[in-house]
């Protein structure tokens, strides 16, 4: 049999990226395409007062402008995206849904006209009047303990109190990360056309199931009545997983014109039209004893959400298990701000909680005078500590070995500031531990249609959003059915297709193709009894194989899935299955049938924990002078069960340990404490990093086989393992070579030049 | 509070068309268009020409999605404004690959070596990067990463990129 | 963007005559203009397009100056042997500023009179009087880790943002414009002006002035000269703080220096208490420590940025001992 999965397969969209023919959905724009341009407010809370939108609309060639006073009733409510409620939006609350203002960059207006020039100056000419009202932004302006404060998850195993007091270190730290902006290079856009009362639109979407829902219920149409197309998606990261008010508000613009309205968002707006990653704030207790064994581990997490939902980021499931911590008392809890409601972003619950502990146990390795890849090797669980369950596989130590071996950890100098180059360039090493929770998805269909020329089409309404799950789901159809791979095309971003699942969490691969698993493995008996029949003697088909697309008998007969097919009643071979994520409890697996809801669970399942592990190592090189940090080598060996693609996977994890060298040393949104908005708003002012902040990104992935996490063995996480735990690497590196410890990301150069 | 005046510094107009006509060479193939002088190139090859593969990221020049060869140049499209390009001559990634569809070298490097993720990026990195092995700033993997640093990739596919690049520059 | 009229000049005259009339602006590679118009920052009537101007382009050089037309693009004078050569600081701070793909449109003309990038004036909405005279400035009471710490005023805090004109207040270069009353020279550190209470009023340009060139005196100073740059991102950012030095040393004795600043000031900086700091004294890591801290000695910082204050004198110290070295590169 070919070996299909587990081969590092050319991405089956590649050429179509590198050729500019792949349409991402700002670039389709049918005939007579009107253009839609966005308002935003400019306070951060009260109310409107005046609106006047007369400027614009005596502009020759303004067809509509929207506000709150003409929205009327036309659109519906619509609920905030929780995994255990429900509901599709990134925020219940529509910002044209009243006169009221909750955060600064509201939108205001949309504003619709023949030509994008036109419209954008439409949008210009609107004028608001209104009252504005005291707002907060920022943690640092609220007390720990303010009314308000909302407490989420909490986690409490043996008696912390007693261990602290009891033990010979502690280590008790605040630690804080910064608000963030996802800034994928594509904008949010949104392209709306209806046709016979039903609506198409282009949306870039990590969930086009969920945009269908919720676009249905916002416009009062039925699901059958509404397509939601997304065939590329130029970066989501989480930000395009909810679905945003301005998509109903084309949508409900495009039904008043009757013709197709496409709207365009700038980056400006984009930072505040959609969630962020909110501000957290950590204080973390960690002791342990004189030859470092982990006593205890106690973490309180603060973190924004906005006035109008209640966002839950429950990281320390994730770090409580990460060690063998005998005491654990964990603390979550969140506070409403005057800001859109934030939401999730690449490793969203894990990387500002691991960055908090990581720091914590290199602050104790430090302590201790142990070195810090040892002191975390020192305490490898037996079992996970919070339920005494076993981990479905675990090899942090193996990454940890291989890791150290690739950076050449055993040369560190443990003192900081003892290590320099040549020129006088101070050197830092850290390490950092990397964990991932398993997460599964919910309910998924898949349909696999076979023709008469022996090829496939594997549909399921799921989506790439650069993760190659186009490239991964062929492999797995291909492998499992006995088809060549050059003969699978995989149809994704349209949820018109078999129900997918959203694209979150790194839950595709095991989830959604555990799903085209199940139908190509049905592909394949069907083939295979077919061949049976064909062959003429009744013949086990136990005896028969296929691969390449030819079933193979052992005597030697073999015949074309081609032919197979073509002898088909009606020349083709369709198979539709429904997957249900095994351990998916039923009354989940109703709601998402039936409202469309979003549905994850993991990492604790009835009798096991699974986790994606890894160990990171970073170099940082700071200028003696200026102390300006620029990263050196990033080393990061993961064990993520089986790896379905290297090449797709390796990627994705340089790209989030890159993610991780930006969160650590430069990006962060600022917020104007007085006027509760965010400031730097644009791609000069929030800085990703750019190809020169990067070095050497040497990647690994360990062997390791897992058969409880799902059929095809593949743990996952690769999407947001890289992130996770490469900031606190960083910053381990950054005191190992200047000696300031710093508690807050991202480190920035001011940190480094106190005293 | 008050949003901002908009009509703060204006002028009684002068007199003078609402749209101009441009000539322009795109892709080799002669083209005049009427444009209202606020389009700019970007806008008008994506929404008037249908050359969708140069992407807008930014429109403020900060991410390189937008960028086009002008004159033989790496340039930001999004800042470029058409009347002002009048004249020129326009490439952009639709014409990077022969007419039969084989892949120019640069396009070919980015498929090898997975210099990409969610694409939407590439085609700015891949004019970028063609110019930037013409200019000879692709002679040291840090030279790519200083002289591709303009085109900015939120997947942060940078080493493949680099990867790419020198791989081309190498082969010339 | 605002409506506006566009002409099309193909002579000076024609430029200094379209550029007169009344909300008019010239426009060059389009870099900061075509931005700040979309952002509506900008709301020109009349918009000058002066890239065609014959003559106003290319680098000419003689034993006693360098000549850059207004209309060079950054990444030809950037690369320009001659530059490289006998200029550094010129061609570094070129190299160190934005993209190929800006340097390949913007101009050296329009590089000197780019606007700053001060968040709040940039946003289009809050108040700023740079912007909007009389609303106030934002900066000053909220996040200002951007604003300038020398130079600001009770009006205004905005840093100049370009990199090229902190190596040309240095180095004494002068600017050559078209006027309404004819061809005219002003030394460079002349042509912005300190904020004082009209932020509004960047340059001492009139209405209709066009420049055509920017001329470097050639000295020992620039010949041996560097330029260094500390931004949040390695590329494609603008400077925390950024410094132009040139010495010539005698005997183990600095005998002449040139400091510049940028990114900490609100217009192109000379320090000339840096210089005076290293004249006279032989140059060590604690004499260029002494320049860098006698050029922020001065200095104020708001809530955010004291980082300038604390970096800025190394960047200088660290510009000042590469050009010790005779311009060694980053
Ligand atoms: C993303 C980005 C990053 C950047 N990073 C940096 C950086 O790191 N360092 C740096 O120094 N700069 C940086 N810049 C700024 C850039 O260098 C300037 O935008 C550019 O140099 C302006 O030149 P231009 O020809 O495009 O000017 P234009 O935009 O055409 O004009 C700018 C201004 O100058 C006026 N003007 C232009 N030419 C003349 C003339 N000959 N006579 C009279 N008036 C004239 C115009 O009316 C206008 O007011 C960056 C720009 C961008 C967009
Ligand atoms: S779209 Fe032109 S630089 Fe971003
Ligand atoms: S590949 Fe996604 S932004 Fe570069």
């Amino acid at each position: 049999m070919t070996k299909i999965l587990g081969t590092p397969v050319v991405r089956t969209d590649a050429v179509a990226k590198v050729t500019g023919q792949a349409a991402y959905v700002a670039d389709h724009t049918p005939a007579g395409t009107l253009h839609a341009a966005l308002a935003t407010g400019t306070i951060s809370r009260g109310r409107i007062t005046a609106i006047d939108a007369g400027g614009a609309e005596r502009l020759p060639g303004v067809r509509l402008v929207l506000t709150h006073r003409n929205l009327g009733d036309a659109v519906k409510e619509g609920q905030f995206l929780t995994p255990v409620l429900g509901g599709q939006f990134q925020t219940s609350f529509n910002p044209l849904g009243s006169d009221e203002i909750r955060y600064s960059g509201q939108i205001v207006a949309l504003a619709v006209a023949d030509t994008p020039e036109i419209a954008e100056e439409a949008a210009r000419l609107i004028r608001v009047e209104y009252e504005e009202v005291p707002a907060v932004i920022a943690l640092a302006d609220l007390a720990p303990d303010a009314p308000g404060r909302i407490d989420l998850h909490g986690l409490q195993t043996g008696d912390t109190a007693t261990a602290l007091a009891e033990s010979h270190v502690v280590v008790d730290r605040e630690y804080a990360t910064s608000v963030n902006h996802h800034n994928p290079i594509e904008p949010f856009h949104a392209a709306a056309l209806w046709q016979d009362g039903r609506l198409e639109i282009r949306v870039p979407s990590q969930w086009v199931t969920g945009e269908r829902f919720a676009l249905a219920g916002a416009l009062g149409v039925t699901e059958e009545d509404v397509r939601v197309v997304s065939p590329y998606v130029g970066g989501g990261f989480g930000s395009k997983g909810a679905t945003l008010w301005h998509t109903v508000l084309t949508a409900e613009a495009a039904r008043r014109l009757d013709a197709p309205v496409k709207l365009s968002i700038t980056r400006r707006q984009m930072f505040t039209i959609a969630s962020f990653r909110p501000e957290s704030r950590h204080w973390v207790r960690l002791a342990a004893t004189s030859d470092g064994r982990f006593t205890a581990y106690e973490h309180e997490v603060l973190t924004q959400t906005s006035r109008s939902d209640v966002l839950a980021l429950p990281g320390t499931d994730n770090t409580a298990r990460l060690y063998a911590f005998p005491n654990i008392h964990t603390r979550e809890s969140t506070i409403g701000v005057d800001v859109n409601t934030p939401g999730f972003m690449r490793g969203p619950l894990e990387y500002p909680e691991l960055f908090a502990l990581e720091s914590a146990v290199d602050e104790l390795a430090m302590v201790l005078d142990v070195d810090p890849m040892e002191l975390r090797l020192r305490n490898e669980p037996a079992k996970e500590p919070v339920e005494g369950l076993r981990y479905s596989s675990r090899s942090l130590q193996e990454c940890y070995r291989r890791g150290a071996e690739l950076f050449g950890w055993h040369r560190r100098r443990a003192r900081p500031g003892s290590m320099r180059d040549s020129d006088g360039t101070l050197i830092g090493w850290g390490c950092a531990s990397a964990s991932y929770p398993v997460f599964e998805g919910g309910v998924c269909d898949s349909r696999i249609t076979v023709g008469s020329d022996g090829r496939a089409l594997v549909e399921v309404a799921s989506q790439d959003i650069g993760t190659g799950t186009y490239t991964l789901l062929a492999q797995i159809a291909a492998e499992t059915s006995g088809l060549a791979l050059a003969d699978v095309r995989v149809a994704l971003g349209d949820s018109d297709l078999p129900r997918g699942l959203a694209t979150a969490a790194s839950s595709t691969t095991g989830t959604v193709g555990a799903a085209v698993h199940e139908n190509a493995r049905s592909v394949r008996e069907q083939l295979l009894a077919a061949a049976a029949v064909r062959f003429g003697r009744p013949r086990a088909v136990e005896d028969l194989t296929i691969s390449d697309g030819v079933v193979r008998a052992g005597d030697g007969l073999r015949i074309t899935v081609a032919e197979l097919v073509a002898d088909l009643p009606r020349g083709v071979l369709a198979v539709e299955i429904r997957h249900t994520p095994p351990r998916l409890p039923a009354e989940m697996a109703q709601t998402t049938l039936r409202d469309g809801t979003f549905n994850i669970t993991g990492p604790a399942r009835p009798d096991h924990v699974a986790f994606s592990y890894g160990a990171n190592f970073a170099e940082v090189r700071v200028d003696p002078v200026t102390r300006q940090v620029r990263m050196g080598r990033m080393v990061g060996v993961f064990a993520v069960g089986r790896v379905l693609n290297p090449r797709i996977a390796h990627g994705l994890l340089a790209g989030g340990m890159i993610w991780g060298a930006g969160h650590a040393l430069m990006e962060k949104t600022v917020m104007d404490r007085d006027r509760a908005r965010f400031v730097n708003t644009d791609l000069a002012g929030y800085h990703i990093a750019a190809n020169a902040d990067i070095s050497d990104v040497i990647v690994e992935t360990v062997d390791e086989h897992d058969d409880l996490v799902n059929v095809l063995g593949a743990k996952g996480g690769v999407g947001e393992m890289g992130i996770v735990a490469m900031p606190a690497a960083i910053a381990n590196a950054v005191f190992h070579a200047t000696g300031v410890r710093v508690r807050r990301l991202p480190i920035l150069v001011d940190d480094l030049l106190i005293g | 509070m008050t949003t901002p005046d908009p009509e703060r510094t204006s002028h009684p107009p002068l007199e003078a068309p609402d749209t101009f006509q441009v000539n322009l060479t795109v892709n080799g193939t002669a083209r005049t268009v009427d444009v209202d002088p606020r389009t700019t190139l970007l806008t008008l090859l994506r929404e008037r020409f249908d050359l969708t593969g140069t992407k807008a990221g930014c429109h403020q020049g900060t991410c390189g999605a937008c960028t086009v060869h002008v004159d033989g140049r790496r340039a930001l499209s999004c800042l470029i404004l058409t009347v002002s390009a009048d004249d020129a001559e326009i490439r952009t990634i639709e014409d990077l690959a022969e007419p039969d569809g084989t892949l120019h070298p640069m396009q070919r490097a980015f498929v090898e070596f997975d210099a990409l993720q969610c694409g939407f990026c590439t085609p700015g990195q891949i004019m970028s990067a063609e110019a930037c092995v013409r200019e000879g700033n692709a002679e040291s993997d840090d030279d790519v990463r200083e002289y591709m640093s303009g085109n900015l990739c939120r997947c942060s596919a940078y080493p493949n990129i680099v990867r790419a690049v020198r791989s081309v520059a190498e082969s010339r | 963007m605002r409506p506006f009229t566009y002409a099309r000049v193909s002579s000076l005259n024609e430029a200094a005559r379209e550029s007169s009339r009344p909300g008019a602006m010239v426009l060059a590679g389009g870099t900061t203009l075509v931005d700040l118009m979309r952002g509506n920052v900008l709301a020109p009537d009349h918009l000058v397009d002066i890239r065609r101007l014959p003559g106003l382009d290319g680098v000419e050089e003689t034993g006693t100056w360098l000549r850059i037309g207004a209309l060079s693009r950054m990444a030809d004078v950037a690369t320009d042997e001659r530059v490289r050569a006998r200029y550094p600081a010129i061609a570094e701070s070129l190299r160190l500023a934005a993209s190929q793909q800006v340097r390949n449109m913007a101009t050296i003309g329009g590089n000197l009179l780019q606007r700053t990038r001060c968040p709040y004036y940039r946003d289009g909405d809050s108040p700023c009087n740079k912007r909007e005279p009389g609303t106030g400035c934002s900066a000053l009471a909220g996040p200002d880790r951007d604003s300038a710490v020398l130079g600001g005023s009770e009006s205004c805090v905005a840093v100049y943002p370009g990199d090229l004109g902190v190596s040309l207040v240095a180095f004494e270069a002068s600017v050559e414009l078209l006027s309404a009353g004819g061809p005219k020279t002003l030394p460079f550190a002349e042509l912005h002006r300190d904020v004082a209470d009209e932020p509004e009023r960047e340059t001492t340009l009139s209405p209709g002035d066009i420049v055509t060139a920017v001329t470097i005196p050639n000295s020992a100073l620039v010949r041996g000269s560097a330029y260094v740059k500390v931004a949040d991102r390695a590329r494609y950012a603008f400077a925390i703080a950024s410094a132009a030095a040139g010495l010539t040393i005698e005997d183990g004795v600095v005998t002449a220096a040139r400091v510049g600043l940028g990114g900490v000031a609100t217009r192109p900086w000379r320090s000339h208490e840096a210089e005076a700091e290293l004249v006279g004294r032989p140059l060590t890591a604690d004499t260029a420590k002494a320049a860098g801290r006698a050029a922020f000695a001065a200095a104020r910082a708001g809530r955010d940025n004291a980082v300038k204050i604390t970096l800025g004198p190394r960047v200088v110290e660290q510009a000042c001992l590469r050009a010790g070295q005779g311009g060694e590169r980053a």
